[in-house]
């Protein structure tokens, strides 16, 4: 053995100790993978003494090199150069793991080496010997290895920890999208909560949801959500589904391959809603206007929450009709008397406030009992459901029809006054007159009808009276000859003429 | 006066700056600081340097509420930024603060980039503008009998590429022209002069439709890419256009840029300092096109974010940066021009000639259009224009070739654009 000389003990010790730096200080850090590097660089400055260095890091899927930082001279940037790592570059040497380092004397005396753990590539370490000696012996190399097999591990472990944190981001988001979702059966405010439950969670630059509607072959917009909390109604965004008419409605028709879903899906990304099988509805998040890549993990995130989305659309729908079914009459699919009752008075109510008036038509079929005696209760219903669409035929949007029960019907007129009820009932009346139903082969019944109509504030003070001041006027049309229309306010003209 | 006030509460303020000056940059804004303290003493900031690419990513990641880290208060953004940044709601209106006497002397066009798209609401304010000219080799102009009149059109300036390309050929070791920046690929600022001197433009004056393919900006396209074709900006071994080497450190004959490298390369500290560059250089006019003579215009603003929660503080920071004394020191430190008429003149002092050139060719600037989404359409062009050289490379390149990748192109651009411009 030969003796080891002052200067390489210096050295020897010089390593030892820029190696316990290494070693304790790199995996003793808890700031993050920038923190880990902008620390490695320090280190390369500082304690192992090279003027320039940067690092850069593999970008997964790719064959590309991102520099993350770099520092000279104590000044530690963040970096932005990119190395394309193709095959024929002698870098590729590198990322192939067939070298640990490599040198280049030109354009400038640079290292490259590479940052590994166990077989998975992390990127790259590059040194810059612009200034001092140009080539390194064995011994700095040696301890370079060692630093970059210190700073790959640090880095591997601080992915895996962000790696796990985004999963527990994720995993909450989840959680408070899905409590959106189920949060209410309302189809407006379940959507308007999960845009805005996606946004708060997520953080995208914008999300919109569109509704496919079926019955007439559209795609119609609903509600959008931006980055800074806005939500808007999306109604003017309307698409007949026809292939080819954008690429929101090529991916609802089934055409989830285009050029353009593929090229941008990192940073718009589409997720049909599926229900029964069928797509019956999209939602769309991007990060244009930031430009900040959608990962996998959202896009996994998202597709979570589309099938939830959907179920939840469907569950709505069913509401929706079991709410309508619970307030409308199965036969004549008007509405129910409890329903009527409920809207008249608040119909009154904002009569009342505004000093409007508001009248109240009830009807009844002349004979409809010896109808159905004599022809049977279907021929009665059908008779019932034809005298419903002349009603709703003569009647103005703004009036709504009820059925109060047997054979009366009974209509209110917001903002009607005597003229005007009495312009519509006269429709209806008229209407109905000239119409026969064919209730047999061979035999057209003309149906007719007796009509009763008060008016609010004249002829009564709220509702109740409102209704019994029309069934009185009715009741007078039925006990007076039927087939007629009788007003309230005339009855005591007519008891006295 | 200086106020010293010893009561007075300290005002801790966090900027964020871009690589203006390389590794240079913290020292000359730190003295740009030191200066403004001297008036106000009570100041702490606190400067975080970033570089292009990350200084967007960063702030979208703390807008996003994905990353933890000091909220920066002031913050330094490209010009093109400041209408998307403020629809994102990541920097506030500071129009108050900004009356209509600054505003006049803003460098029109540097104003109107501070504006919140089809609005008069001031978001940012100018900071440094930036013209790009065209540097040429005196010697090597004289060695193919030309001169400076001779780049004065696109036919002209083709037939010197050609010659330049002709004494490389014959084995005189430097290449026609190099692009302006350190990428291999080009960028939307590479083409804009050639699309807006050919009288096209990218986007409709609305922004809301993509135009680049059309006549007569693909003319401009065009124009350009025969200059790659011809082989007058080459090709490097693995991916793009030759970088490594610039018109400075004397492998070009020309360049396209800025006004940076007259204080920085052309002093003889610098690394790539040439001394026959140095001593055998001009600046002149872009070319003229079909269409008249365009330049592009860029630059810096500054802008107060949403997290900043001492506006008015902020402010005396802004206006004592975008004040004449400062703006003219600190543009000179970095390469770039004042961004207001004021400072422009006491810029130009000292170099006359180069000055000139460039004072004539703000005249002829125009910023790239004004779009939500332009920087997914700057990305746009980007990955066309690599197409581009793909196919050339290829020995691909025909006329078709290029109106298909551009119709491409325009289609992408225009699915974009409808889905927030519309």
């Amino acid at each position: 053995m030969g003796r080891i000389s002052n200067s390489k003990l210096k050295q020897l010790d010089r390593q030892l100790g820029v190696l316990r730096i290494i070693s304790t200080e790199l995996k003793a850090l808890h700031v993050g993978l920038d923190g880990v590097l902008q620390h490695a660089l320090k280190i390369i400055f500082k304690d192992l003494g090279y003027e320039g260095a940067s690092i850069f890091l593999w970008i997964k899927g790719t064959h590309k090199l991102k520099m993350k930082k770099m520092v000279y001279r104590n000044e530690i940037l963040q970096g932005e150069e990119e190395i394309d790592l193709e095959e024929g570059n002698p870098l590729y040497q590198l990322y192939s793991r067939r070298r640990t380092y490599v040198y280049f004397d030109r354009p400038k005396p640079t290292y490259y080496f590479a940052l590994q753990k166990g077989q998975e590539f992390i990127g790259m370490l590059r040194i810059d010997r612009w200034e001092k000696g140009r080539k390194l012996n064995d011994s700095d190399v040696d301890l370079l290895l060692t630093f970059v097999e210190e700073l790959s591990g640090t880095i591997f472990n601080v992915r895996l920890l962000q790696e796990n944190q985004e999963n527990l981001k994720m995993l909450q988001a989840s959680s408070e999208i899905s409590a959106a979702i189920i949060s209410t059966l309302r189809l407006e405010q379940m959507l308007d909560q999960v845009v805005k439950s996606i946004l708060k969670n997520l953080g995208f630059d914008q999300v919109k949801l569109y509704l496919v509607d079926h019955s007439r072959n559209f795609l119609r917009g609903y509600i959008r959500g931006d980055l800074r909390g806005n939500i808007s109604g999306l109604s003017h965004e309307i698409f007949p589904l026809k292939v080819g008419i954008n690429n929101l409605v090529d991916i609802v028709m089934g055409n989830e391959e285009s050029d353009f879903l593929s090229k941008y899906n990192d940073i718009i990304y589409y997720v049909p809603l599926r229900v029964k099988g069928k797509t019956g509805g999209l939602l769309t998040v991007d990060n244009l206007l930031s430009q900040q890549r959608i990962t996998e993990m959202e896009k996994k995130t998202l597709i979570s929450f589309a099938g939830q989305i959907g179920i939840a659309l469907e569950n709505s729908r069913l509401f929706s009709d079991i709410e309508k079914l619970s307030i409308t009459d199965s036969i004549t699919h008007l509405y129910v008397f409890r329903y009527f009752k409920q809207r008249l008075v608040e119909e009154l109510l904002r009569a009342e406030r505004y000093k409007n008036f508001l009248s109240l038509i009830i009807l009844d079929i002349d004979n409809f009992k010896m109808i159905n005696d004599a022809y049977g209760h279907q021929v009665g219903d059908t008779i019932l459901v034809e005298v419903c669409k002349i009603i709703m035929k003569s009647i103005r949007k703004i009036d709504f029809p009820a059925r109060y029960g047997g054979d009366e019907l009974v209509i209110f007129l917001p903002h009607a006054n005597n003229d005007i009820v009495r312009f519509i009932a006269e429709r209806i009346y008229q209407n109905i007159k000239s119409c026969s139903v064919e209730v047999t082969k061979d035999k057209d019944v003309t149906v007719k009808v007796s009509i009763g109509v008060a008016t609010f504030p004249g002829d009564a003070k709220d509702a109740e009276e409102l209704i019994k001041k029309s069934d009185d006027a009715l009741y007078w049309a039925k006990t007076h000859g039927r087939d007629r229309i009788c007003f309230y306010s005339e009855i005591n003209e007519l008891k006295s003429g | 006066m200086i106020s010293k006030n010893p009561f007075r509460k300290t005002t801790n303020l966090n900027f964020w700056v871009i690589t203006n000056a390389g590794f240079e940059t913290r020292k000359i804004l730190e003295n740009e600081i030191n200066n403004f303290r001297k008036i106000f003493p009570h100041y702490t900031i606190s400067i975080t340097v970033n570089p292009w690419s990350q200084a967007w990513d960063d702030l979208m990641l703390l807008v996003k509420k994905k990353k933890e880290t000091s909220l920066p208060d002031i913050v330094q953004i490209g010009s093109t930024w400041s209408g998307t940044l403020a629809y994102l709601g990541a920097i506030q209106e500071i129009t108050a603060y900004i009356d209509e006497g600054i505003q006049k002397d803003f460098i029109p066009q540097a104003l109107e980039t501070c504006y919140y798209p089809g609005t008069k609401k001031i978001f940012s304010v100018p900071w440094f503008s930036d013209v790009r000219a065209l540097y040429y080799r005196t010697d090597v102009m004289k060695e193919i009998n030309a001169n400076v009149e001779s780049l004065d059109n696109w036919n002209s300036f083709m037939d010197v590429c050609s010659k330049i390309d002709e004494l490389r050929k014959m084995g005189r070791r430097i290449y026609p022209l190099r692009l302006s920046g350190q990428m291999a690929g080009i960028l939307i600022h590479d083409l804009a002069p050639w699309v807006w001197s050919a009288g096209g433009d990218f986007l409709t004056a609305d922004g809301s439709r993509a135009i680049f393919n059309q006549e007569p900006a693909s003319i401009g396209i065009r124009w350009y890419f025969d200059l790659i074709k011809n082989g007058y900006i080459p090709f490097n071994m693995y991916d793009g256009l030759i970088t490594a080497g610039t018109f400075f450190s004397g492998q070009f004959a020309m360049q396209f840029s800025g006004m940076w490298p007259v204080s920085s390369i052309f002093n003889h500290h610098h690394p790539d300092y040439n001394r026959l560059v140095s001593n055998n250089y001009g600046v002149t006019l872009v070319p003229k096109g079909l269409a008249g003579r365009y330049t592009f215009f860029g630059g810096s603003n500054l802008a107060i974010t949403k997290f900043c929660s001492q506006n008015e503080e902020a402010m005396e920071l802004l206006k004592f940066l975008i004040s004449p004394t400062s703006q003219v020191r600190h543009a000179k430190s970095i390469g770039m021009f004042p961004s207001t008429m004021s400072s422009f003149q006491q810029h130009f002092g000292q170099n006359l000639e180069v000055g000139s050139a460039f004072k004539a060719s703000l005249e002829c600037a125009r910023t790239l259009p004004r779009a939500l989404t332009l920087g997914t359409i700057e990305k746009i062009v980007g990955t066309m224009a690599d197409n581009i050289l793909r196919h050339i490379r290829y020995g691909k390149y025909t006329a078709k070739i290029l109106q298909d990748e551009l119709n491409q192109a325009a289609e992408e651009a225009n699915s974009i654009l409808s889905i927030y411009e519309a």
